[in-house]
């Protein structure tokens, strides 16, 4: 009669749990606020956001900056090396290897961002629903993503530049899409780390609606975690394209893009190595910048290194 | 690239090669040393391929690039002389065959053959032997790309008496010797055709100067030499057998790494190699270039003749002068390459000198042609526009050849008369698919081939690689009599009238007589190549002694 059931809390501890637990929102959504500081106190973060404007900025300025027009070709001017007047020396057709690196720029830059965001939104609506419904349907969107995940990203490209053609748009499309598992994947596991914590759960208790719960309740949770991998996706965009380019699959010719102009200086790079040369600066640069912040954004955001 | 020249030909003949200012003619006492030269055996030598071919069995498969090593497997029936004067001199010599006759219809060639030959595997050659080989190719089941085609209008073949065979002809086919002077056609060993089926490629057995002793795809290919060989054709520089102990074949497909695997010692002898890089190892002492001119068709763009607006003539015209074929052939493929102005390679037999008048670089004449054609530049955007649509094309390119470079240039000087061109890069099966289906305003061809006959595989009516879809009665009548022609020079004429026909259609923007860079170290000496442009002639090739 006395025995009591172990697993049960004291009675009088819930409303005092409670009431702590009803008030989540303002514990832990804007979870990357407070941590602002130690962003700005990264040297690395300074580092790759400097670069990363730079490169912004130079590549929005090229119709200023370029001088002569990229596809404008002069054969008689081919392969010239560095100068005051082609400050990235000219390429095989005599075109300015300048000019056509800032207006690539804007292509490249621009898929990149454009395929992590076709990779964010779709894979972390995915991820929230699985997640957040579980049962039945995350069984049966999990294997779908599984599935995919168990071919390396590129080759998931790949195929699916082949059923759409060659292409920027269809290359932007491909890496995007090839994206999709992870986002959805990671952002299940966020979900499930926090749909069973109590104030997920009051949340229900006081009668939300789903769609309330986890758009207000359980994806504020997660987004750093989205933040930290969109970062890196955006690095990884970023290579793809150029690869998918550089193997003739994005970009098609004479329009100047990062992948497609690292591939015209292949067979030059014993004669003229600065038609490459820039072109897989600017792209290891960027790369470089991207994946910089982006490791700077997780120890920001990352509540176990936040200290 | 190779594997496109290789597919689908039906043709061959002359040539005269010209192995120009290198090494072998001046460095080596070259030049028929009767018998055998003794400090001149031994040695392994490295020979680069460029291409992995699918399959190397010259009966089955087509690649160019199966005849650089099995040219020195097989002999052949007759051989292509390399420096005949096209339409006056003997163009084919000698090989197995001692002799023929071709009846005055045209239909029986009767070959007399070589006695005292054998096989590597010690078995007999005789005429047996040669129904044997012509029937496998013949035989469906084979499945021969390329073989097949070269025979022709085959009908049968009679062995007459141990060393007497008859191959009969449907019709008059006066492509025939050149197809049976191409290694496709060489001759095999009966006894292992029969104990290998359809592994055979994997063990090969010919009658050539060197013997097949092994063949890892994508790795290596390895011959040594037949001691027992005395039956050479006359178009190698010494009788006897080969100078050198062993070859290896090893495959460079990355163009960008070939001149490095050279420097490098990698290998001796190197093919396909970049104009720039071959420019640098010319400066190089220790390298020696050989450019090769390659017969067959030149490198250029097919205009589709059947789609708007190219259905117009004036429009096709108005290209060609609209090119500026020189800078584009000077900037992209260097001094080495010759401009081409017609179908044909200047080197081809029966090409067309003619055609070199036609359609030198003159923007204003295309301006005026395509302003007779309706197309004007009504909104001021810079591009021609007739009905409100503008003068736009679609190009399908392939990587090989430097397509997508010239197309560029192309991009560039079309501008300038207000032609918008766009291009599209597919690879090789895609852009065969869109060839099929006739997406296309221009598409790039190059196929070689030494016998003019090529011009009837892709400039007929209704056949599969007519890629500038023309049907021209008095271009297909012009092509049908010139292959049933007997006498080279009455070929030789046809074929010019064929030129000229397609020149004056404009079905092609031609851009350059493609040559095969090789080079090899400057301790190989006695380099040549046969009169297909491709294969080398190694028999008489050997190291220069170290003193």
């Amino acid at each position: 009669m006395t025995q009591s059931f172990p697993n049960h809390p004291p009675a009088q501890q819930l409303p005092g749990a409670a009431t702590e637990l009803l008030a989540p929102a303002r514990l832990q959504p804007p979870s990357w606020m407070p941590q602002h500081r130690a962003l700005r106190q990264n040297p690395a973060a300074w580092v790759g956001a400097s670069i990363l404007v730079l490169v912004v900025a130079l590549s929005l300025a090229a119709p200023w900056l370029a001088g002569v027009d990229p596809l404008a070709t002069a054969p008689a001017a081919q392969l010239m090396p560095p100068s005051l007047s082609h400050p990235a020396g000219t390429d095989l057709l005599g075109r300015d290897v300048w000019s056509r690196l800032l207006w690539g720029g804007r292509l490249s830059l621009g898929a990149g961002l454009f395929a992590t965001t076709l990779a964010v939104l779709p894979g972390t609506l995915l991820g929230l629903v699985a997640g957040y419904a579980g049962g039945r349907l995350d069984m049966i969107l999990m294997r779908v993503v599984d599935v995919l995940l168990a071919f390396p990203s590129l080759l998931l490209a790949l195929t699916i530049v082949a059923l759409l053609g060659p292409g920027l748009v269809s290359a932007t499309l491909a890496v995007g899409l090839a994206g999709i598992p992870r986002f959805a994947r990671v952002v299940r596991g966020g979900v499930l780390a926090v749909r069973s914590e109590p104030f997920v759960e009051a949340a229900r208790v006081v009668g939300c609606r789903p769609q309330r719960i986890v758009l207000r309740h359980v994806a504020p949770n997660v987004l750093s975690a989205i933040i930290v991998l969109g970062s890196l996706e955006l690095g990884y965009a970023l290579l793809s394209i150029g690869a998918l380019s550089f193997l003739g699959l994005g970009t098609q010719p004479p329009t100047p893009e990062w992948g497609i102009m690292l591939a015209e200086g292949r067979l030059l790079l014993r004669h003229a190595p600065w038609v490459s040369a820039f072109p897989g600066l600017a792209i290891t640069l960027s790369v470089l910048a991207v994946n910089l912040l982006g490791d700077a954004l997780r120890d920001a955001l990352d509540v176990r290194t936040a200290g | 690239m190779k594997k496109m020249w290789g597919l689908f030909v039906l043709s061959l003949v002359c040539v005269q090669i010209i192995v120009t200012g290198c090494a072998p003619a001046a460095r080596s006492p070259s030049a028929s040393t009767p018998g055998t030269d003794t400090t001149r055996h031994g040695g392994k030598l490295v020979y680069g391929l460029t291409l992995a071919p699918s399959g190397i069995d010259p009966h089955v498969n087509a690649s160019s690039e199966l005849g650089i090593p099995l040219t020195s497997v097989y002999d052949n029936l007759v051989y292509r002389a390399l420096d005949a004067e096209t339409d006056t001199d003997q163009q084919f010599v000698p090989g197995l065959a001692q002799s023929w006759e071709v009846s005055d219809d045209g239909l029986a060639y009767t070959f007399r053959l070589r006695h005292g030959v054998t096989f590597h595997d010690g078995t007999t050659f005789n005429a047996n032997a040669v129904r044997i080989n012509i029937e496998r190719v013949m035989n469906p089941d084979t499945r021969s790309q390329k073989a097949v085609f070269l025979l022709g209008p085959f009908e049968s073949v009679e062995v007459l008496d141990e060393y007497t065979v008859t191959i009969h002809l449907s019709a008059p086919y006066a492509p025939l010797l050149d197809g049976l002077a191409q290694v496709y056609l060489g001759m095999a060993s009966p006894a292992a055709l029969t104990e290998w089926g359809m592994d055979y490629q994997f063990h090969q057995v010919g009658t050539g100067p060197f013997k097949f002793v092994d063949y890892v795809p994508n790795d290596h290919l390895t011959l040594v030499r037949n001691e027992r060989y005395q039956w050479g054709p006359v178009l190698y520089d010494h009788a006897g057998p080969a100078y050198l102990d062993e070859i290896e074949f090893r495959f460079f497909t990355d163009p960008a790494g070939r001149a490095l695997a050279l420097e490098a010692g990698d290998t001796d002898v190197m093919g396909e190699l970049p104009p720039l890089d071959a420019a640098q190892l010319e400066r190089d002492v220790d390298f020696v270039v050989l450019p090769v001119p390659v017969p067959g068709q030149s490198l250029g763009l097919m205009l589709n003749s059947q789609r708007p607006p190219l259905d117009d003539s004036r429009v096709r015209q108005a290209l060609l002068l609209a090119t500026d074929r020189p800078a584009i052939v000077k900037a992209i493929f260097g001094e080495q390459s010759p401009v081409a102005y017609g179908p044909l390679t200047a080197i081809t037999f029966g090409y067309d000198p003619s055609s070199a008048n036609s359609y030198a670089y003159e923007p204003s004449r295309a301006r005026a042609l395509l302003d007779e054609a309706g197309w004007t530049d009504s909104d001021g955007d810079g591009i021609r526009d007739r009905d409100g649509q503008p003068l736009t094309l679609d190009a399908v390119l392939m990587t090989w050849g430097s397509v997508p470079e010239v197309a560029q240039l192309l991009q560039s000087q079309w501008a300038e008369v207000g032609v918008t061109l766009q291009a599209q890069t597919l690879t090789y099966p895609a852009a065969l698919e869109a060839a099929r289906q006739g997406k296309y305003h221009l598409i790039p061809q190059n196929y070689s081939g030494s016998d003019p006959d090529l011009l009837w595989s892709y400039y007929h009516s209704g056949v599969p690689f007519n890629w500038s879809q023309v049907s021209d009665s008095h271009l297909d009548e012009v092509l049908d009599r010139a292959r049933s022609l007997p006498q080279p020079d009455q070929r030789s004429r046809a074929y010019a009238d064929a030129q000229q026909r397609i020149m004056e259609l404009a079905l092609l923007v031609p851009i350059r007589d493609p040559v095969n860079l090789n080079a090899a170290s400057g301790r190989v000496q006695g380099l040549r190549f046969d009169a297909h442009g491709w294969f080398p002639l190694l028999h008489d090739v050997y190291f220069e002694q170290v003193e």
